[in-house]
């Protein structure tokens, strides 16, 4: 190799290194918040807390997913029979997808391939690809299924049945049902943690919230939370679990080694959706009566913001991007 | 009033004509009045959880705990009907208090999609309120926001479990007791109504 070849070589490369660092630059976290009674879509940019963006998105937007491999954000809309997409980059609406009946919970599986939208009044979750948004499967479920979540592994969808009051683990290879359990009185929300070997539900109707091992979907403990307990999201690498109760305007904070209670924080009134910012501190928290979203230090368990969204923000489902 | 109600009117018919064939969505109705006394005279009227005789429709109202949080109060109205609800936060100095409702007793039972359905005194599903009174010079503003669901959770609702028949009841609710609290006081003044959903 001569010496000029190997400059061009050289520039070349710091020409992609510069490249690259103006595009990560560029790519910052945001937390999508759904305003149900304003039919729009509050987009939060974590690093500073501030709203850089209101979408409209019609349908009472109600569920929450980011697919980070492909730029998108999907928002379930019950009363558009459907899901919308959003692109992360530009911000704005691309698509709509009709389902039928009345989507609310919506996840997408760890490899950012495939969506799932449960249908609350037919007992169905719909898979689509997230390539061209057409229908893969329809899987039946329990009644009411609500909230949904995936295993990190891409193994497994979690799906809670709200008026079955049950979780439904379904095979991703195979999209197929493996094991149903009975957690509390109506789950809502639930978490799955990093190693993919706990599963948390909110249970709406018997303030608890329920927590279950992967492996044979076997019930472990039940832990007392507050009032009409919503969701749940996990921070510090999994030691805590903050669960939204939307009675009593808290979070109940758990310590996910003792299952103790170990703090109860203060929110806007009807905490409902809740995730964690990838940088695995800070708590985000949408409060639907005040149209607030409330931002917990994980490490303080502090509020260290309070930020102005839109009326009815729900939030639910794993909000904010990488 | 009379504007009032047709503006109501024409609010729920908006209302309902967007949310038939969907999901429940949760609604966030406020009423809000103007009243011509001070806010502290207001307040006296309604600041005890045990003591609903302001509201027209009630006959009585018992709580186990008066004004601490988690205090019960099973309010018995004219017509027999009875709502149980349970304090869930006071406070003396904003002039402010939240409840919810933990129980109703059923007016009729009827036939729907194959089922029973018991219909309660207020035909809404996870009902919380707040009743505020805020000092404006020597007036005041009273707001009362109620959060609710329809009475029926799954598709296609019955015509007495829909948002129309829980909107109905609620408004009718907080509109006579405002403009009966006003009247005690001595004033005459309307109710503002706004609905979400």
């Amino acid at each position: 190799m001569n010496l000029l070849s190997w400059k061009k070589k050289y520039s070349a490369i710091s020409l992609l290194a510069t490249f690259l660092l103006s595009f990560d630059l560029t790519a910052k976290p945001y937390a999508f918040i759904t305003n149900q009674l304003d039919n729009s879509v509050s987009v939060i940019e974590t690093q500073n807390n501030k709203v850089i963006k209101t979408i409209p998105v019609i349908g009472k937007p109600a569920g929450v997913a980011v697919n980070n491999n492909k730029s998108h954000v999907y928002i379930s809309t019950p009363d558009g029979g459907g899901f919308v997409v959003l692109d992360t980059k530009k911000l704005q609406q691309t698509n709509i997808v009709k389902v039928g009946g009345a989507s609310l919970g919506i996840a997408v599986d760890a490899k950012g391939e495939r969506i799932f939208v449960a249908d609350w009044y037919e007992n169905t979750v719909s898979v689509f690809d997230s390539h061209k948004f057409q229908l893969i499967k329809m899987i039946e479920v329990g009644r009411s299924p609500s909230g949904m979540t995936v295993s990190k592994d891409n193994q497994w969808l979690y799906v809670a049945n709200r008026m079955d009051d049950s979780i439904s683990q379904i095979d991703l290879t195979t999209l197929k049902i493996k094991n149903t359990t009975k957690v509390g009185a109506h789950p809502f929300g639930l978490s799955v943690d990093s190693n993919g070997t706990h599963i948390y539900t909110a249970n709406v109707e018997s303030n608890d919230v329920t927590v279950l091992q992967s492996n044979g979907l076997k019930r472990l403990a039940t832990i007392k939370v507050g009032d009409r307990p919503y969701a749940t999201a996990l921070a510090l690498n999994d030691s805590l679990l903050f669960v939204t109760n939307q009675d009593d305007s808290t979070i109940s904070v758990v310590d996910t080694k003792t299952l103790k209670i170990i703090s109860v924080i203060e929110v806007g009134e009807k905490p409902e959706g809740i995730s964690t910012d990838k940088d695995d501190q800070h708590v985000y928290v949408a409060n639907w009566f005040d149209s607030t979203v409330s931002v917990i230090d994980a490490k303080t368990l502090k509020v260290v913001d309070t930020i102005k969204t839109g009326e009815g923000s729900r939030a639910f489902g794993l909000f904010i991007s990488e | 009033m009379k504007k009032v109600w047709i503006f109501v009117s024409l609010a729920l018919l908006f209302f309902t004509g967007v949310s038939n064939a969907h999901g429940p969505v949760r609604g966030k109705l406020t009423v809000s009045i103007s009243i011509d006394a001070p806010a502290e005279k207001v307040w006296d009227i309604i600041k005890d959880f045990d003591d609903m005789s302001w509201l027209p429709v009630v006959e009585s109202t018992k709580a186990d705990k008066g004004n601490d949080k988690g205090s019960s109060r099973v309010i018995t109205l004219k017509d027999g009907g009875t709502i149980t609800e349970e304090l869930k936060k006071y406070d003396a100095d904003k002039m402010s208090y939240k409840y919810k409702i933990t129980d109703m007793s059923t007016v009729k039972t009827i036939q729907h999609a194959g089922k029973d359905e018991d219909i309660p005194v207020v035909p809404v599903e996870n009902y919380q309120a707040t009743i505020t009174v805020k000092p404006k010079g020597d007036k005041s503003d009273v707001t009362w926001v109620a959060t609710y669901y329809r009475g029926y959770v799954n598709n296609n609702p019955p015509a007495e479990l829909n948002e129309e028949a829980a909107d109905k009841a609620v408004t009718g609710i907080f509109t006579d007791g405002l403009t009966n609290l006003a009247k005690k006081l001595g004033d005459s003044s309307d109710v503002t109504v706004k609905m979400k959903r």
